[in-house]
């Protein structure tokens, strides 16, 4: 998970698979997605207890980030 | 020893206030004493808490924390300056965008090179806000598709 200067840079990249062009988003979308309560909370004395009820939000965040491709999904393809 | 959730909770705590402070995990030693363990009490928690599946590892075959979301023991190319201050180093690009809610209230500042052209980035946060990015065209770019990435964090 790597921040470049642009998706060319990202393309140009000499380890980049073309196969994970879906993974290339911009980084105020990227910055979007970690203002979940996931991402928000972790200084709270009782994250751990909660880190489940606070990643609910994560899966559908994820597939917006992703316009619903499956490469942005949790569960694998079938 | 099997932790109760409220000890491997408490140690995540302990970790991750650690690190704001500090700038680095803290040594299990470190955590027995804050959390009133034993020491080996609190080897074993430190392992059992890593082995969650939550974005953390230990440096292979140590007992290290090397890496802990959204901060990193390791130096890496993302360096993280609060108030001017460089200490932090996050666990990647992504995790640099949690980094700021860890410091409310402050602006927080990311540099990092792009890994194609070793040009300079550089942002900067406020309480998960973006303030400023440079270049305007920063993008993020990971490899695996989502479903993978428990499969291992530290190759993620």
């Amino acid at each position: 998970m790597n921040l470049f200067r642009s998706g060319e840079h990202v393309r140009g990249w000499n380890l980049f698979e073309p196969g994970s062009e879906p993974g290339i988003r911009p980084l105020g979308e990227l910055a979007t997605l970690f203002t979940l309560p996931r991402y928000r909370e972790r200084l709270a004395p009782d994250y751990l207890l909660r880190v489940t009820e606070l990643s609910r939000d994560l899966p559908a965040a994820l597939e917006r980030l992703g316009r619903s491709s499956p490469f942005w999904r949790m569960t694998p393809p079938e | 020893m099997k932790a109760e959730s409220q000890l491997l909770s408490r140690m995540y705590h302990a970790i991750m206030s650690g690190f704001v402070r500090d700038g680095r995990a803290p040594h299990y030693t470190d955590l027995a004493h804050r959390l009133d363990l034993g020491i080996e009490d609190a080897r074993q928690t430190l392992h059992e808490l890593i082995k969650m599946g939550l974005p953390t590892w230990l440096a292979p075959n140590t007992d290290y924390v090397a890496s802990f979301a959204p901060f990193s023991s390791l130096p890496t190319q993302y360096l993280v300056s609060v108030d001017g201050q460089q200490r932090w180093y996050a666990q990647c690009g992504f995790e640099s965008l949690a980094i700021s809610w860890l410091f409310p209230g402050k602006e927080i500042r990311i540099d990092c090179p792009c890994l194609d052209c070793g040009e300079r980035i550089n942002i900067r946060m406020h309480d998960g806000r973006l303030l400023a990015v440079d270049p305007p065209t920063v993008v993020g770019h990971v490899s695996l598709p989502a479903w993978r990435w428990r499969e291992n964090w530290a190759h993620t």
